[in-house]
């Protein structure tokens, strides 16, 4: 199935460059071919990295075991609307195929939901109600209830007895393990379910035209939502003008990338070097020397989150929250 | 007349010595007023018109000049020939691959995955830090009623199970009820791929899993 898929690529870029291409193994004339005939269109970037038909290198991964598939993706590139591949990756199998645990995917989802969660509302106990010191009225021969205080609960106007004792939070920090399992798990599910996509780099997008990109991503079947995502947090102006322009396309930069997002986008659009910075990043801290199980104590963060926004106060606008 | 002379003289001489020893004095104030400060009072750099008189620096005079001071070049060299030694101090940032024995297994009892990995349905993948997947998990058992505490069950959970986990928990029931001599239970987590087994200790799993190679 594979080989079949390898000479479908290939047809597809003989038709492209119009020289005829003997066998579907000879990777060195598909490269000559590929780079000769696409000489002047290719844009000069340093940044753009090579289309790679070679296999990647694959750290640690683990050869020994034959029950965890091996996973493969296209290397496809944005300058025309079709679908034209350029390459074929291999993935590393511990962050593409991690095993399917969707109640730590569930988990993660819950956290992100609610770790930000601060309530700043608070009700008045009938302690704290202004008043209500003195007896207001006799408790025999007066034919009413009794009544200790004007402000107990059972009164008009009183406090409120089990009420809101704000301000109050929802923080915990889920342990790194659990973090990078859930992330392994996201990109699995991307990846198995064809919802994956990973592209040489945005910056080959030809036009800002957010007709082109809607175009594109129809006769790619791309879905409704995508999310791009790069490694720099300054995104090409090409994709930026037009994602501006479509609300469910959206860009991110790679330390952005969370569970809940992956799984609230239909699409996943990755470059090449993004892929290749998560999967170090995913694969070192899987191998660390450094406990995954760690306590996350207010005090060791507390400098940290109260210089957070030091450098971001402009003497003319006032900070937008 | 030679007495009052020579008692004069001799108030002469000694007012004479005083008003030389007060002009040296003042001279060399003077003089080390026009040169730098750095002049002490031993040992003077050496010009021969500083060089003290025998009677200011008698030291000087038996024991010589003192010697010069010594002159230390500013130049420096940078060298990292012992940046090993600091290096091999340092933590660990990743876990490194374990070094290659001559023999296994190894005197703490370790020994690696065989390499290919054995013919069986199902295959159990190490730890990141290369040790086997097995853990001991005490859980809450009934109250008991006479000594009014509870008692607790130790359990023996083996994770990372990949393929078929309900042949490998039949393998690993059957090799140890030979081994132990009385019943197992057991308890398959398919989902996680974990086997829990209840009544053995954790070297018996141990090593029925590097019998097997894993």
């Amino acid at each position: 199935m594979l080989s079949r898929q390898l000479l479908f690529a290939f047809r597809g870029v003989q038709r492209c460059c119009g020289r005829p291409i003997s066998s579907p193994s000879s990777v060195a004339t598909f490269r000559k071919c590929y780079v000769s005939s696409n000489a002047g269109a290719d844009s000069p970037s340093s940044t753009t990295p090579e289309p790679v038909f070679a296999g990647r290198n694959l750290w640690r991964a683990d050869t020994l075991t034959s029950f965890q598939e091996k996973p493969q993706a296209w290397l496809s590139t944005l300058e025309d609307k079709h679908d034209r591949k350029i390459g074929l990756l291999d993935l590393h199998p511990d962050v593409f195929r991690a095993p399917p645990r969707l109640d730590i995917v569930h988990r993660n989802i819950v956290w992100q939901q609610n770790y930000r969660n601060v309530q700043f509302t608070k009700t008045l106990t009938r302690a704290e109600m202004p008043g209500g010191g003195k007896k207001p009225w006799p408790g025999k021969r007066m034919g009413r209830s009794k009544a200790g205080s004007i402000r107990a609960p059972y009164f008009r106007g009183g406090g409120i007895a089990h009420g809101v004792r704000g301000p109050r939070t929802w923080f915990y920090m889920l342990p790194d393990a659990l973090r990078l399992k859930g992330l392994c798990t996201s990109l699995t599910i991307k990846h198995n379910q064809d919802d994956l996509v990973i592209v040489d780099s945005f910056d080959r997008l030809p036009s800002p035209d957010a007709q082109f990109l809607h175009d594109l991503a129809d006769h790619r079947n791309w879905g409704y939502s995508v999310l791009f995502i790069d490694v720099p947090d300054r995104a090409c102006e090409n994709l930026a003008l037009a994602c501006a322009d479509i609300p469910s396309f959206n860009i991110m930069p790679t330390y952005g990338l969370n569970c809940y997002s992956m799984h609230k986008y239909q699409t996943l659009v990755m470059t090449h070097e993004a892929l290749n910075y998560l999967e170090e990043r995913i694969l070192f801290h899987l191998h660390r020397a450094d406990t995954l199980q760690n306590k996350f104590r207010y005090k060791d963060m507390k400098e940290k989150l109260l210089n957070e926004g030091e450098g971001e106060d402009d003497p003319v606008h006032a900070p937008f929250v | 007349m030679a007495a009052r002379n020579f008692a004069s003289m001799a108030i002469r001489n000694r007012l004479y010595c005083k008003s030389l020893s007060s002009q040296s004095f003042l001279r060399r104030c003077l003089s080390s007023s026009s040169e730098s400060n750095a002049v002490s009072s031993v040992g003077k750099l050496g010009t021969s018109q500083e060089e003290p008189k025998i009677w200011e620096d008698p030291w000087r005079h038996a024991l010589g000049p003192p010697p010069p001071p010594e002159e230390y070049t500013t130049e420096f060299e940078e060298s990292s020939a012992e940046w090993k030694f600091v290096e091999r101090l340092f933590p660990h940032d990743v876990i490194p691959e374990p070094p290659k024995h001559e023999s296994y297994p190894t005197p703490s009892g370790w020994r690696p995955p065989r390499d290919p990995a054995p013919n069986l349905p199902y295959f159990i993948r190490r730890l990141r830090n290369h040790m086997l997947p097995l853990f001991l998990e005490s859980r809450r058992d009934q109250l008991n009623l006479e000594t009014m505490d509870y008692d607790y069950v130790e359990l023996v959970k083996l994770k990372n199970v990949q393929g078929d986990v309900f042949a490998c928990e039949r393998d690993l029931r059957a090799y140890l009820e030979s081994k132990v001599g009385h019943s197992i239970a057991t308890h398959v987590n398919e989902l996680q791929g974990a086997i829990r087994v209840k009544g053995v200790e954790r070297a018996d799993v141990e090593r029925f899993l590097f019998e097997q190679g894993f």
